[in-house]
């Protein structure tokens, strides 16, 4: 009998052992992939307010810009894995694309929800991309939600762009049938390549609560509606951009931040008219900072190995061309790069780090000189630094000549 | 929790910056902060007390001494590893703003060839075990020191009332910030079990001119 008692009480407990009590089929999510962030134009574009987290024109703060936000959702069952022969449709129907307003992130994503049967997700975000314009205004409160909320993931991508980046989300490109997966793939890619420079949102903010370094984000553009281009990277002074570089100069931040495998190329002529074009394959930077009489000084040595893509209005190459095409790359890496440190510092942008190393190995001066983020601009400003760029051309293809 | 702790670490050292762990000293640490951060560290490896309660019941207590001073290093190790990787790649700024850093640093790695794209899971999943073999192990040493304090066997009983006891314990505690100030308002009586109780045994051992032999 008290076995018997013992043995229904023990069943009973199952029940309360269910699990998945949050369990969410995957139809029933609406997946996230990818957010354009812009500011809503209150005069052209009609639309309402929706009053969810707030009442009409209450919601706290002093700031009254409004954020339109636009949201592709993955279409579940759409997306097929794996090529598929009839593509007419293009990336239309596997992607929905809302758009919304809200003060703020979350206002403008609980407005969305709103909308929505399906619960948001934001597990999948892909991308975000900001318009140039916020991120002048500064990306602080956009990045508080985004690590705040635990779904996000910190492998996304955060790209800046100076279209309207409802525009650039939307951009249907016939590869990958999802526009949000395209545009994080293309950036990955360009990562992979040596293109751009380890920028996803984990390492962005890193780069951007650090004393003595300031982030950077890439710079992204559509081009006819289907294609994205990757013109740059946008950096930053604290949280807000200030100035972009063009790919040849972020060439050359990659070579000083020692950011592998190369992937730029650069065009040399010589002296008899051949023209070259370089491709850089490893680098290796050595930034050395020295102190003397209380002022900071930074020589970075780049040694770059590259090899030789293309030889055109000529057909000499031999041991003494390719000691004469070293030099000619040299001298213009080392006047490109010095030219491009010259117009970081004259923004204040310390987008190399240095003073992130001079609090760390000389930590002494850091303390005594320096402290705080502000001081270190001014010394940033009127600060020495030198670069030495040391080309190596170790192939040429398969021509002898 | 060995092997995701790998997965985590591993790919991460991409991600590290040396300027992040330099200077090795830190900047105007004090020794307060110091002792601060000690005492909360301290909570990790009491669990050696819980072995110290089992060993007078096992065949080769000698042996085991030795062996659980291996593993009490070990697991050093990997408390020692996993702050410095999180400090190397977050920096020490960026690091106080987040309750947990490894937890993050999982959600930031990409593992080769693209194996798995969220490590996260897969770490928090050995994470939920670690945490339940660990309280167990707590609610173990509970049971047994209460037996003991009240000289019976009936150890059924005591476990079937101490569980609403934890529970409520549980409960006590709001919000996240205020778990933290409980966690570090009650590190001194770990304080208490690393370091003044095994020197305390020790005295008492001397005095009494107890060698260690087996029981």
């Amino acid at each position: 009998m008290k076995k018997l008692f013992l043995l229904t009480l023990m069943i009973m407990t199952l029940l309360f052992l269910t699990a998945c009590w949050d369990r969410y089929e995957l139809e029933e999510r609406a997946n996230i992939l990818g957010i354009a962030i812009d500011y809503a134009d209150e005069s052209t574009e009609d639309f309402t307010i929706p009053e969810v987290s707030h009442q009409k024109d209450k919601f706290p703060g002093n700031n009254k810009k409004l954020y339109k936000i636009t949201a592709q959702l993955a279409v579940p069952g759409k997306i097929k894995l794996g090529p598929e022969g009839d593509s007419s449709g293009g990336s239309g129907e596997t992607s929905w694309v809302l758009e919304t307003v809200g003060y703020t992130m979350k206002d403008a994503l609980l407005n969305l929800q709103q909308q929505l049967a399906e619960k948001l997700y934001l597990g999948h975000l892909q991308i975000v991309i900001v318009n140039s314009e916020i991120a002048k205004d500064g990306l602080e409160d956009i990045n508080d939600f985004l690590r705040r909320d635990y779904e996000v993931r910190r492998t996304a991508w955060m790209a800046i762009t100076e279209q309207k980046a409802s525009k650039v989300l939307q951009t249907a490109p016939p590869m990958q049938t999802v526009p949000a997966l395209y545009l994080s793939q293309t950036l990955d890619n360009a990562m992979r390549f040596g293109k751009l420079p380890k920028g996803y949102l984990g390492k962005f903010w890193v780069d951007l609560d650090d004393m003595g370094i300031d982030g950077n984000l890439p710079l992204i553009k559509v081009i006819e509606r289907d294609r994205i281009m990757v013109t740059g990277v946008a950096y930053f002074i604290d949280d807000n951009m200030v100035s972009k570089m063009s790919p040849i100069e972020l060439g050359g931040y990659l070579a000083m931040r020692e950011r592998n495998p190369g992937g730029y190329t650069v065009a040399v002529s010589t002296d008899d008219g051949g023209v070259y074009l370089v491709e850089s394959l490893r680098r290796d930077s050595k930034i050395n900072i020295t102190i003397e009489d209380g002022k900071p000084n930074a020589v970075i040595n780049v040694e770059i190995e590259a090899q030789i893509e293309e030889e055109t209005k000529a057909n000499d190459l031999g041991l003494k061309k390719l000691e004469e095409v070293e030099l000619k790359v040299n001298d213009l890496a080392n006047q490109v790069f010095n030219e491009e440190i010259k117009s970081w510092q004259e923004k204040g942008a310390d987008l190399l780090g240095i003073g992130a190393r001079v609090r760390a190995f000389h930590s002494k001066y850091w303390h005594q000189e320096v402290e705080t983020e502000e001081r270190w601009r001014e010394i940033y400003k009127e600060m020495d630094i030198q670069v030495k760029v040391d080309f190596k051309i170790e192939r040429t293809g398969m021509d002898w000549k | 929790m060995i092997i995701p702790l790998f997965i985590v670490i591993g790919p991460s050292f991409a991600d590290a910056e040396m300027y992040h762990v330099f200077p090795i000293v830190g900047h105007d640490v004090s020794g307060k902060e110091f002792y601060e951060g000690a005492k909360i560290i301290c909570q990790g490896i009491t669990n050696y007390i819980i072995i110290s309660m089992i060993i007078p019941y096992m065949k080769n207590a000698k042996s085991v001494v030795r062996s659980s001073i291996w593993g009490f290093l070990v697991a050093s190790m990997f408390v020692f590893s996993t702050v410095t990787i999180c400090l190397a790649v977050f920096g020490e700024i960026k690091i106080l703003d987040m309750y947990w850093p490894t937890l993050v640093l999982a959600r930031m790695v990409h593992v080769p060839s693209e194996l798995l794209s969220r490590v996260d899971a897969i770490f928090l999943i050995a994470w939920i075990f670690a945490v339940f073999t660990t309280v167990l192990s707590y609610y173990f040493m509970f049971v047994r020191g209460m037996a003991e304090l009240f000289k019976t066997k009936k150890f059924q009983r005591i476990s079937f009332i101490g569980i609403p006891i934890a529970m409520l314990i549980a409960l006590i505690p709001q919000d996240t910030y205020e778990l933290y100030r409980y966690i570090k308002n009650t590190a001194f009586i770990d304080i208490f079990l690393v370091i003044v109780y095994p020197i305390l045994l020790l005295v008492i051992a001397k005095i009494r001119r107890k060698k260690g032999s087996a029981t």
